[in-house]
């Protein structure tokens, strides 16, 4: 009895499968799977195929020196990153505007006055309406009590901006009722003596006069030019529970950031694409060109950087080996937002700007896998072989998928990229590697719920999420509901949490499960949807011909993607689906699966 | 006043100024909050009891610079939550919280 092993090394996971020939044929032993050590093509991989040869080698009740070949794959010279670049930026100039939706506004209606403090009202003259300005240096009995009084004595007072969160408090110890904002920190940037406007809008509602530019029109007399300057601040206001506009002079303004260009090489000619002109149209220009040589990015700029950094360590990898010079051949841009700080603002407003997220993959023409091979085998004391390019490998593999047929295309999703490839009947394998895959899904959930935590957006990517609605139960986001014998910990209740399988994770987001689950789907789709329909228009010129569609790769274990991949390509009448490699391993293993097969029937052709 | 369901405070500090900051957390939150001065019993004791005689089934015990918020739906596994007074803001905020549980929103204890 022969034994062989096959080891992958991918970007992030090196899996091993070891198989037996003997006179009575071949069968499959066992599998292992561990962390990638090292970057990809480099020496420093030996060790952990080393590590994943001694797991598998025990499963199969074996020793790792029973092994008589490994087999490495020629892994794919490609490798991914990603950038974001913000495209917008709102700047409050002089107090203008508030719009931070306090917790707990008071009063509900439309209050317009000039600017006063409520410490010095008592020197401002009687005959006029007046927003009153209450600093904490005034408690809430205090405030309410001068008001009171002021009120009592002739002073029209119409609403009022609280700095402390205290709305509720005044407002409940007033003889005559009216509105306020709260919860404004910098409320001693706001200046007296000026014309505003408070708006507090009933419960469930959302203001309706300072988000509209007319309504801003009729309160301030504005004529046709000043009520154009006035629609930034609308739209800025747009759905809020509440706000207050200020006539000092002052506006708010959204202006476009420069965020450099992206230069692109491609057979059919050259384009310089401006990042700010966004993911669309830059899509739609890159095609122009297409198919690509080479793309940069500008100095100074996020994706210049990520490029430039890719290329250097492409450069180390694969020094010496490379035909070609190195260069980025495939991006995938996605429009995103991100909450970004208001500049100028005063109650700590966070506005959604636009972003573009870009996914860039850099391909050279082979890694040094002899070295690797090299390596491994003084590691190991074992003949190591460099067989089969990876592509092949893992359609062989993939074929094992009980109910797979052919002609075979297989989509592995990974953290960097998305690969694919068309194994026809003959034998014959076409292979695409695009940009675009789990590091970018990642790195847009973190931006657009503003998480600033990359662990936890890779958590709420690949978990469902539920909702903590007493000390004893959650409600999962399928609407169903779980009890526990102890309590969940105070600190989760009523949050939003992920089911993970450490335990329940909160997520600390404004955003609510329903917007949360919106936008881990959507983000989901407008890449790996995008990347399959991209990858298939690639390899094969009739999509009908296609016989069977296997996901393999980390992606492919999503709960969600396997699911609106087969969705957008049902209508093509293919079968799409996770794969299940040997009917045993799901979507893991394809490629040193395929090496070990490989040898027992003595190769396949690529063309 | 009267028969509003409200959250019951059973005190016996002497302090009102931390009962009275209680009760403001609470009614900036929306919830109202009764505060009754007691004579027996340690901060605990005085929780459950309050708990107990509140509709809502929340009740806060103050005693010797402790508070705490009982729960009587949670049994066994309260208090809810428990803290040593020693500003104005705590007691503040402890009263919102109570309001909070109530109203099924994340606890300021929890940020």
């Amino acid at each position: 009895m022969k034994i062989i092993a096959g080891a992958d090394i991918g970007n992030s996971t090196t899996e091993v499968c070891l198989g037996a020939i003997s006179d009575n044929g071949f069968r499959f032993l066992s599998e292992a799977m561990v962390a990638t050590t090292g970057m990809k093509g480099t020496p420093a991989n030996a060790k952990g195929v080393r590590v994943a040869l001694e797991q598998a080698a025990e499963a199969a009740g074996i020793q790792v020196q029973d092994i008589a070949v490994i087999r490495i794959n020629e892994a794919a010279p490609v490798m991914g990153d990603t950038a974001m670049e913000t495209i917008t930026e709102t700047v409050i100039t002089q107090s203008a505007m508030i719009g931070h939706n306090p917790d707990t506004p008071a009063g509900a209606g439309l209050a317009v006055g000039i600017t006063a403090g409520l410490e010095t009202l008592q020197e401002k003259p009687k005959g006029e309406a007046y927003l009153v300005l209450i600093p904490q240096s005034l408690s809430y009995e205090e405030a309410a009590e001068r008001i009171n009084e002021a009120a009592a004595s002739g002073y029209t007072i119409a609403g009022g901006i609280v700095q402390r969160d205290e709305g509720v408090l005044i407002y409940n110890r007033l003889k005559e009722k009216i509105p306020f904002v709260d919860e404004v920190k910098a409320i001693e940037k706001i200046p007296e003596g000026k014309k505003g406007a408070v708006e507090v809008a009933p419960d469930g509602q959302t203001i309706q006069t300072l988000s509209n530019p007319y309504g801003m029109a009729s309160i301030f007399h504005l004529n046709a030019d000043e009520t154009k300057s006035v629609v930034p601040i609308a739209k800025s206001l747009m759905g809020n529970r509440s706000a207050v506009v200020i006539r000092t002079g002052g506006e708010v303004r959204a202006k476009t950031i420069q965020a450099g260009a992206l230069t692109a090489v491609g057979e059919r000619g050259t384009v310089q694409i401006p990042v700010d002109a966004g993911a669309e149209a830059i899509m739609a220009r890159l095609s122009e060109v297409a198919p690509l040589i080479s793309v940069t990015g500008e100095e100074g700029t996020h994706v210049g950087a990520m490029i430039d950094g890719m290329i250097r360590s492409m450069k180390d990898v694969s020094e010496g080996i490379s035909q070609h010079s190195i260069a980025v051949k495939d991006v995938l841009a996605v429009d995103t937002t991100i909450p970004v700080s208001v500049e100028g603002a005063l109650a700590g407003e966070v506005s959604m700007e636009n972003a573009v997220g870009i996914a860039a993959m850099v391909k050279t023409d082979a890694l040094p896998m002899r070295n690797v091979a090299k390596a491994l085998s003084s590691e190991t004391g074992i003949y190591v072989e460099v067989a089969g390019v990876e592509a092949v490998m893992a359609s062989l593999g993939a074929l094992t998928t009980p109910g797979a047929g052919l002609p075979l295309v297989i989509l592995d999703m990974g953290g960097g990229s998305t690969d694919a490839a068309l194994l026809s009947p003959e034998g014959v394998v076409k292979s695409i590697h695009l940009a675009g895959a789990g590091q970018l899904a990642t790195l847009l959930i973190d931006s657009e719920l503003g998480l600033e935590n990359r662990g936890l957006a890779e958590r709420i990517k690949t978990h469902p999420l539920a909702k903590v609605e007493s000390m004893f139960h959650i409600r999962t986001e399928d609407g169903l509901v779980r009890f526990f014998e102890e309590p969940l910990p105070p600190k989760l209740y009523g949050k939003v949490i992920i089911l993970d399988e450490d335990g329940y994770l909160p997520v600390e987001s404004r955003a609510g499960m329903e917007k949360i689950i919106a936008v881990r789907r959507d983000i989901k789709k407008k890449i790996f949807v995008t990347n399959a329909v991209r990858a298939l228009r690639e390899i094969t010129e009739n999509l009908r011909e296609i016989k069977s569609i296997v996901m393999v790769g980390g992606c492919a274990l999503d709960f969600e993607i396997p699911a609106m991949i087969l969705q957008e390509l049902s209508r093509y009448g293919i079968t799409a689906g996770r794969g299940n490699i040997r009917g045993a391993c799901g979507p893991r293993n394809a490629v040193a699966t395929g090496l070990v097969m490989s040898y027992a029937d003595g190769g396949t052709r690529h063309g | 006043m009267g028969n509003r369901p409200s959250i019951e405070v059973w005190s016996r500090d002497p302090r009102t100024d931390w009962i009275e900051e209680m009760q403001a957390g609470a009614e900036e939150e929306g919830v109202w909050m009764r505060a009754t001065q007691a004579d027996t019993g340690d901060a605990g004791a005085l929780a459950q009891g309050a708990s107990r005689a509140s509709p809502l089934g929340v009740g806060v015990g103050v005693y010797g610079g402790q508070a705490m918020i009982w729960v009587e739906a949670l049994h066994r596994f309260n208090p809810l939550l428990h803290i040593e007074i020693k500003t104005r803001d705590q007691a503040r905020q402890l009263g919102a919280d109570a309001a909070r549980y109530v109203k099924g929103t994340p606890l300021k204890a929890g940020e």
